[in-house]
């Protein structure tokens, strides 16, 4: 970008930067230096995705603001809590948001997280916000999920979207300890290698 | 344990898939080896990234103006420190630090009753926004309605389901709905051949009144549900319709 002066641009002029355009890092140091116009740019670039990943764990669509709320209001209370050289902005969110729904899920007890949705096709390919920064991205994981065999997407769906433990996974599929954790790990191993390669 | 055995525990502790007993091991193997504390933190980006395959939904407008309008509140600011000077006047000085503290708590209190209002007319403001939104989804040319037929004994609430296919938005509106009974929420379900689908939990307003909107994008393409129904769950909400239907509707094919 031609002004890459980050917050510092914010003094005597009253300017703020290019907000849509502006870049993650730009926005979180406007956060910093407490411009809610750059928590508002953020939001727009992720609020949906966030809100999407919460309600699809919890299959519920207030409990899922709840979750957007707090996450969003802790970029804004706390913004240092991200560190850009461990990772982008928005797997932070997505971490974030996993982790929180899952809690709230959890609370719920062990039956709701064995019985919510039907296990398999879950991690499929729908209409992505083609417009968004992370439309590419997000197109890049479904092909990887897409190249793992179905046995293997549905032990990687029930650990992340249930929070299932790979014991539990073992007794709400029947299957053996073992079989789960040979499952887990070629799946990691081969998500590992396809989206790691496409970052580097 | 190795770092063979590490890699396997990894993979599951970046996933949230090892159980609570098995992390120590893993940590203290971590504690002494960066090869394995690296190949945590890639675990760690590919398990993130993998939020990035669900269905992406928009959410409702109220949401945005509610965080925005939480993270602008004015908040609680820390009290400003008294300096404590005890000099040999004694006496004047705790008279200065009494009236000090008098009007220091005064302060404050002002401090507080504004900070409260200003929460306040943020949350009136979000609800006011909330009706405009309600009266812009009444003006959509394309909009239709369903009535909801109580079917609990002896309950009066009225109920209706409306939607714009243009706008891919359903709401139901309702009055006189009563609160559900303790640990129990009401759920919304759309019926097909195929099963039931829902579409959240809600709870009336303290006057009765309801107001449940949804993105009617979270159903797949050509899915025509053929009823719709509200029924009582455990707080939280259900999987599948499992409480007693509390008012339904029938949708035309």
């Amino acid at each position: 970008m031609e002004d890459a002066a980050g917050p510092g641009r914010h003094g005597g002029s009253g300017m703020g930067p290019d907000y849509p355009q502006a870049s993650d890092e730009e926005l979180m140091a406007a956060v910093v230096q407490r411009d809610p116009r750059a928590l508002e740019a953020l939001y727009d670039r992720y609020g949906a995705v966030v809100y999407s990943l919460a309600r699809r764990i919890l299959g519920d669509a207030h409990r899922a603001e709840d979750v957007v709320q707090d996450i969003f209001l802790r970029l804004w209370d706390r913004p240092q809590l991200y560190v850009a050289s461990r990772g982008q902005l928005l797997t932070w969110l997505l971490t974030l948001a996993r982790n929180r729904a899952i809690d709230h899920l959890r609370a719920q007890g062990r039956q709701q997280r064995f019985l919510r949705s039907p296990a398999g096709a879950q991690l499929e390919a729908q209409d992505p916000a083609e417009q968004a920064s992370w439309a590419l991205e997000r197109q890049q994981v479904l092909a990887a999920l897409a190249n793992l065999p179905p046995e293997q997407r549905e032990a990687i769906e029930l650990a992340y979207f249930r929070g299932l433990t790979h014991r539990e996974i073992a007794e709400a599929t029947g299957l053996p300890l073992g079989t789960v954790k040979t499952r887990i790990r070629l799946a990691m191993q081969k998500l590992r290698s396809l989206l790691l390669q496409e970052e580097g | 344990m190795d770092c063979q055995e590490a890699r396997q525990a990894i993979d599951l502790l970046a996933l949230g898939a090892l159980p609570q007993e098995e992390v120590p091991p893993v940590e203290r193997h971590l504690a002494t080896c960066a090869e394995c504390s690296r190949y945590l933190e890639e675990a760690r980006q590919v398990v993130a990234r993998l939020g990035l395959a669900t269905p992406v939904l928009q959410p409702p407008p109220r949401l945005k103006r509610r965080i925005l309008a939480a993270a602008t509140r004015p908040r609680a600011t820390a009290a400003p420190r008294l300096p404590l000077v005890w000099g040999g006047a004694g006496v004047l000085t705790a008279v200065a630090l009494a009236l000090s503290v008098f009007f220091f708590v005064e302060w404050r209190q002002a401090q507080d009753d504004r900070q409260e209002l200003a929460a306040r007319l943020s949350e009136a403001m979000a609800v006011v926004q909330e009706h405009y939104e309600l009266m812009e989804l009444f003006t959509l040319p394309d909009l239709a309605r369903v009535p909801m037929f109580p079917q609990a004994p002896g309950l009066t609430a009225s109920l209706s389901y409306y939607w714009s296919t243009q706008k891919r938005w359903g709401f139901i509106v309702g009055t006189s709905l009563p609160p559900p009974p303790p640990g129990r929420v009401y759920q919304l379900w759309f019926m097909a051949n195929d099963g039931a689908r829902g579409v959240g939990t809600f709870r009336p307003s303290e006057g009765g009144t309801v107001y449940h909107a949804f993105d009617l994008s979270v159903f797949p393409p050509g899915w025509r549900p053929t009823a719709i129904l509200v029924t009582l769950e455990p707080e939280g909400g259900s999987p599948a319709p499992t409480g007693e239907t509390v008012a339904a509707g029938t949708l035309a094919r």
